[in-house]
């Protein structure tokens, strides 16, 4: 039984001080890796000042968010949707805001809406900047948005819903997925919160309210009476005392580890702040990843990494770039691509990243990613990159990568061989670092994050 | 008679008689099984002739090229150029004429599976001063390295032979002859000292095929098809098959795999004139014997020509090919597979019911003449309508109808049921809907159908790319024309017909032409749409990608037209490949 005092009381270095190793494992979390240049800069500052920085700056600048706007032009320009995975993933890999696009990922995630139905690609990039606005806001705000969203309700069927059949597929997921859980609500409250969705309906990808189609009549919704329309079932389900211990339980086990499930004891300060601060998105998260919980062993190491993370990390981690469309591509062998989450639920995450099939095609992903003339760190060889970083001998590159990547430490054996592998390995010393890296990332240890 | 052997004998043993010099030509040392010879005549003079074009001197004044001086791996390629030329003695372009002045051969023997390069040089002292200095910098090179000497030497009839890892080389006279095989080396020594009576300089084809060559050719080659066809290879069985078994392939190169299931031999030659870089390959071809299966493509008797190409300001691309598309459609059980015949007869039955019941290879390609031209321009747009964010260059089939009369109101009849078709379709999928026109022009008139903009998006600069798309059918006469957009509809059906030039002995089969700056403006249309795949494709930053895009687009300006075509004469097929730089 966790100490919910503890856990979420602000973490204090101990007498070895805030490390690089320790902040890798917040970028890792709060973002998809950090390369060497930016963990010396997070040590450089106190781990809440980091912390506070991701959570409250807005560093992209005009440059870059126009660069931004000009490939998804060009991308929406196409109309096709298969498109957008590589331009998400090149915001990914090349942000500075990496906690925003982390968090935009989650709540891709739980608000899950796949281009395979809606197909419109222009719909899709909508939604993914709407959450992205709201990512670390009010919540109220993105759930209410999330309503009148176009792609959210073609998903789910619901571009059409009229008083004579209400549709009741929106309804039950704003419950079930989106504000409550299972088990927080009755079927009745199903049916008449459908009925304040009536009259919704998407037309030529635009919500519009058709007034003649809305049941105008009482509805009975968790206890509560009134001739409600759409907006007032949203807040009615958003007031219910299990939405904040729904939402923070989420956003503890997509920072701080899948499992065990949180207990309410160990989230009600949590919940009780999210209340308080009226929904506010970017002080929970906060609160979690400057915490001694976000620090401790009940966390580091203890998520497995999603083929995003593992993907986008082993590129970011060493400034590496490379064909965005292939990486995409890769990733789907793994089981996640942005844009297409595999159902409403979304991703399942967790252990479930990892079987057999999904472990081979890790290490497909990475060889196909090193044998590329197109991926390139820093932008040139590895081998130079390494010479850059000090990295000059066997040994302090397997240290190195050590250090960066993994959140558990290598068995000294493990990392002779690898060492043995960049010394005695073929061909020239970048194909031998090659060889090596890729040996590095089949690792279990570094299925971990 | 045994006094003079014993004479020769001493002579060549003391190196007096140099029967070498005999040899005047690679052919002449190279065994008769050749099977592929390529020479470049003077590589010297080739690389002159490029260095010292204005072309090149306009090349290095591109900013992308200046960058290209400014990189740390260009100036280190140049430094270790230096010190290479520094050890010669000499720069690297008297060293290539050193080596090479006398011309270049690459030949492949299968009897042997050798390879063999031959460099004839400027002279014999020369020529060494080079090879000798290059087998000392290699052999520094490892020493400093320490590794072993790159070379073993080996002797065989008083020759000494460098034998390297893969190979080995050679020099005599004031030839050096590099292979892999010490088979045809020994071969092409025994050549060397004694001379040989069957080389493959003996050879008719190759004979005829050298004596025709140009003399503007900076190379040619020649390669014997008859071991190839012979040869267990599934790849090449297939190709000297004479099948396809793919539409597309058939339609485009049907004709060139009849002729290569006979012919003999493949020349090709590469040509440098004015402005103008020419590649030709030329096959023997009887267009009397081509068979009735291959009419569609050649026509009876080998007398289909094609149409002469229309003209018509800023043509982007132009294709005219003599091509009974009717004929290959009705003759396909005999082209292809079982597999190929089962999705034809699938299309076959979609498209008779899409054009309104008609049997799509009698009734609608039947109506038309063999002689089809595709015709593509970049297009304009207007402000005050939707501008598509990706722009599409507009193309168009023209061809001729046999009965203009009853095709005519057909093909309008058809246009419209396809329009209303494309706008159920598109009304479903909520794409812009499509209104019809009808305008008349002198000598014919047109239907056209256009976007329809929805409410509130009728300019703007991020259009879908559906308004690139204006679909017409244009009626002149005889004439046909299909096009993408109504613009290019016009501009052909409107423009002066070109008049037939008729050749007795050669028959234009196809002829392709794309129009470079025409290309690069389309291309530069779309500049901020090939930055940013070019960054998602090859993980460049938008700087790299800039400079990447931008270097192509300058590069396209140097250019002013591509062209390809085929034609047939007497007793040849001819395919020749032209690229023409700007003035």
């Amino acid at each position: 039984m966790i100490d919910p005092a503890w856990a979420w009381s602000p973490y204090e270095p101990d007498k070895n001080g805030w490390t690089r190793r320790q902040a890798a494992h917040l970028f890792r979390r709060a973002g998809f890796a950090a390369s060497s240049d930016e963990l010396d800069k997070a040590i450089s500052q106190k781990p809440n000042e980091v912390v506070s920085s991701l959570v409250n700056s807005r560093p992209e600048t005009d440059q870059y968010q126009q660069e931004i706007s000009d490939l998804a032009r060009s991308i929406l320009a196409s109309s096709n949707v298969k498109n957008l995975p590589a331009w998400w993933t090149y915001r990914f890999l090349t942000t500075n805001d990496p906690l925003r696009e982390k968090t935009t990922l989650f709540w891709h995630g739980h608000f899950a809406t796949s281009g395979d139905k809606v197909t419109d690609a222009k719909l899709m990039f909508q939604q993914n900047e709407m959450l992205r606005e709201h990512a670390l806001g009010d919540f109220g705000a993105m759930v209410h948005e999330i309503s009148h969203d176009p792609a959210m309700l073609i998903y789910l069927d619901s571009a059409t819903n009229r008083k004579a059949h209400p549709n009741e597929n929106f309804a039950r997921e704003v419950m079930e997925l989106f504000c409550l859980g299972e088990g927080q609500y009755t079927e009745n409250d199903i049916r008449e919160l459908s009925r304040c969705f009536t009259g919704w309906e998407i037309r030529n990808g635009k919500f519009r309210f058709n007034r003649y189609q809305h049941d105008s009549g009482e509805k009975s919704i968790m206890g509560q009476k009134g001739k409600y329309g759409g907006e007032e079932g949203v807040k009615i389900v958003l007031d219910q005392k299990s939405a904040p211990y729904f939402i923070v339980g989420k956003l503890v086990r997509y920072f701080v580890s899948d499992e065990p499930a949180p207990s309410n004891a160990l989230l009600k300060p949590l919940a009780d702040q999210f209340v308080n601060g009226n929904y506010q998105i970017g002080p929970i998260i906060s609160k979690i990843l400057s915490s001694h919980l976000f620090y401790s062993e009940h966390s580091v190491g203890h998520k497995v990494r999603s083929p995003i993370e593992f993907a986008v990390g082993f590129l970011r981690t060493l400034n590496g770039s490379t064909n965005l469309n292939e990486l995409t591509s890769g990733m789907s062998e793994l089981g996640q691509i942005p844009f297409f989450p595999p159902n409403v639920k979304g991703w399942d995450g967790g252990r479930t990243w990892i079987n057999s099939s999904t472990l081979l095609a890790r290490a497909n992903l990475i060889r196909s990613l090193l044998d590329r003339t197109e991926t390139r760190f820093n932008p040139g060889s590895l081998g130079d990159f390494m010479d850059h970083l000090g990295a000059k001998t066997p040994a302090k590159v397997v240290d190195l990568w050590e250090e960066l990547y993994l959140a558990v430490d290598l068995p000294q054996e493990v990392k002779s061989q690898i060492a043995n592998k960049i010394e005695a390995g073929k061909g020239n010393r970048e194909q031998k670092l090659r060889d090596a890296l890729h040996l590095f990332c089949t690792l279990p240890e570094f299925q971990l994050s | 008679m045994k006094t003079s052997q014993v004479l020769l004998s001493t002579l060549l043993l003391f190196g007096l008689l140099t029967p070498s010099n005999a040899a005047e030509t690679a052919s002449e040392l190279l065994p008769p099984s050749t099977l592929l010879y390529a020479e470049i005549k003077d590589p010297s003079a080739t690389v002159s002739s490029f260095l010292d074009h204005p072309y090149y001197a306009q090349l290095q004044e591109l900013e992308p090229y200046q960058e290209l001086l400014k990189q740390p791996q260009y100036l280190q390629g140049m430094f270790g150029l230096r010190m290479i030329e520094a050890q010669l003695g000499m720069t690297w372009r008297q060293a290539v004429t050193a080596l090479s002045a006398g011309g270049v051969t690459v030949a492949f023997d299968p009897a042997t599976e050798g390879f063999a390069v031959l460099f004839k040089g400027e002279n014999e002292e020369n020529l060494n001063k080079v090879v000798s200095k290059v087998i000392e910098f290699a052999r520094k090179d490892a020493e400093n390295k320490g590794n072993d000497d790159p070379y073993e030497i080996n002797e065989y009839r008083g020759v000494e032979v460098y034998m390297a890892k893969n190979g080995g080389f050679l020099t005599h006279g004031n030839w050096l002859i590099a292979g892999n095989k010490s088979e045809l080396g020994k071969q092409l020594i025994d050549a060397l000292l004694d001379g040989r009576e069957d080389s493959f300089a003996s050879n008719s084809e190759f004979q005829n095929v050298r004596q025709n060559v140009d003399d503007s050719a900076i190379a040619w080659a020649f390669l014997n098809l008859e071991p190839l066809r012979q040869a267990e290879d599934e790849k090449l069985q297939q190709l000297f098959s004479g099948k396809s078994d793919n539409p597309a392939a058939e339609l485009l190169f049907g004709g060139v795999l009849e002729t290569l299931t006979g012919a003999s031999h493949v020349s090709a030659s590469l040509n440098a004139q004015g402005n103008g870089v020419a590649l030709n390959f030329q096959l023997p071809h009887d267009p009397d014997s081509v068979p009735e299966l291959r009419e569609h493509f050649f026509g009876p008797k080998g007398a289909g020509q094609a149409a002469q190409l229309q003209q018509i300001p800023d043509m982007l691309f132009g294709l005219t090919a003599y091509r009974n598309v009717s004929e290959m459609w009705l003759r396909s059980g005999d082209l292809f597979n079982e597999q190929v015949n089962d999705g034809l007869a699938q299309a076959d039955s979609n498209l008779s019911t899409f054009f309104s019941g008609k049997d799509f290879g009698e009734d609608i390609l039947g109506v038309l003449t063999p002689q089809m031209q595709i015709i593509a321009a970049r297009q304009t747009y207007s402000e005050d309508q939707p501008i598509p964010a990706i722009k599409i260059p507009a193309f168009a089939l023209v061809a001729e109808m046999e009965d203009p009369e009853t095709t005519t109101r057909e093909f309008r009849r058809i246009f419209h049921s396809f329009i209303g078709f494309f706008n159920v379709i598109g009304a479903m999928n909520g794409q812009p809907q499509f209104e019809l026109g009808f305008d008349k022009f002198e000598g014919g008139d047109f239907v056209s159908a256009r976007p329809v903009p929805l409410e509130g998006e009728e300019t703007g600069s991020d259009a879908k790319i559906n308004f690139n798309f204006s679909p017409t059918i244009a009626f002149s006469g005889s004439r046909l024309v299909i096009s993408s957009a109504t613009g290019l509809a016009r501009s052909i059906a409107t423009a002066e017909r070109p008049t037939s030039e008729s050749s007795s002995t050669e028959k234009m089969n196809t002829q392709m032409e794309l129009n470079a700056p025409q290309l690069q403006l389309a291309l530069e249309d779309n500049r901020s749409h090939l930055i940013a795949q070019n960054m998602l494709n090859d993980g460049h930053t938008r700087e790299e990608a800039e400079q990447q895009i931008g270097i192509l687009l300058e590069a396209l300006k140097l250019f002013e037209q591509a062209d390809l075509s085929l034609s047939t004469d007497d007793s040849s097929l001819k395919i020749e490949f032209g690229i023409e730089l700007n003035e």
